[in-house]
């Protein structure tokens, strides 16, 4: 799975998660630059995600991720494995 | 009588792990949960006007129906620890007072790192499908 096709399947699981008509999604981009990131809507992404590329992470992987980059790149490792 | 909470764990539960609850809404509920929402529309209260609306009867309020999820997952699964924070509910076929309805309940996904259960709800009669729904569950314990 490509960079690309990650970015292309969580930019609607982050415009539902945080009840956003778009979002713009780059490597930088972090909780703190979304209003409704919040920690209830921050569980609900990981779901999302979870669900979505049908992978699992563990409470410290969640807890690594600084930004969309990180989580992008986490995806795509699990998904290769 | 007061029913206990479950005291269920995180490791206690499991995706796929399924619980049923039965229950018949009687007129008494209806008539209370009325007086409690301010919903009066006919179509729950007159049986006239239900039959003109096509229904075989006074139809169930949909938030009886949710009193029952809450039942289900405060009381049972995920019980104690839980705290509901999503409800995603489809009303399929009408349910009628006194019509005996079943409950089920499945964990359909458990993430470890947010510690969030995703859970379905299926809602049964003899006559089939009343509704079916998507919850979100936080796991406090």
């Amino acid at each position: 799975m490509t960079e690309d096709e990650v970015y292309k399947r969580l930019q609607p699981l982050f415009e539902e998660t945080f009840d956003l008509v778009s979002i713009e999604l780059t490597p930088n981009l972090t909780a703190s630059d979304v209003e409704e990131w919040d920690s209830l809507s921050h569980i609900r992404l990981i779901v999302a995600v979870e669900t979505e590329f049908g992978i699992s992470l563990n409470a410290g992987e969640a807890g690594e991720l600084e930004n969309v980059g990180q989580f992008v790149q986490m995806v795509m490792d699990k998904v290769s494995h | 009588m007061t029913e206990a909470c479950t005291n269920l764990t995180w490791v206690d539960i499991v995706a796929g792990y399924t619980r049923e609850i039965s229950f018949e809404i009687s007129q008494h509920d209806m008539d209370q949960f009325a007086a409690l929402s301010g919903d009066h529309n006919p179509v729950h209260q007159d049986p006239a006007f239900a039959s003109q609306q096509g229904f075989d009867g006074c139809v169930v309020y949909g938030g009886l129906i949710v009193a029952q999820i809450s039942r289900m997952i405060g009381m049972v699964m995920p019980g104690r620890f839980g705290l509901w924070t999503g409800l995603n509910i489809q009303f399929r076929k009408p349910l009628y007072v006194g019509e005996d309805a079943l409950l089920t309940l499945t964990v359909d996904h458990k993430s470890e790192a947010a510690k969030m259960i995703k859970l379905k709800i299926r809602v049964t009669t003899a006559r089939g499908l009343i509704a079916s729904a998507v919850c979100e569950s936080v796991f406090t314990g």
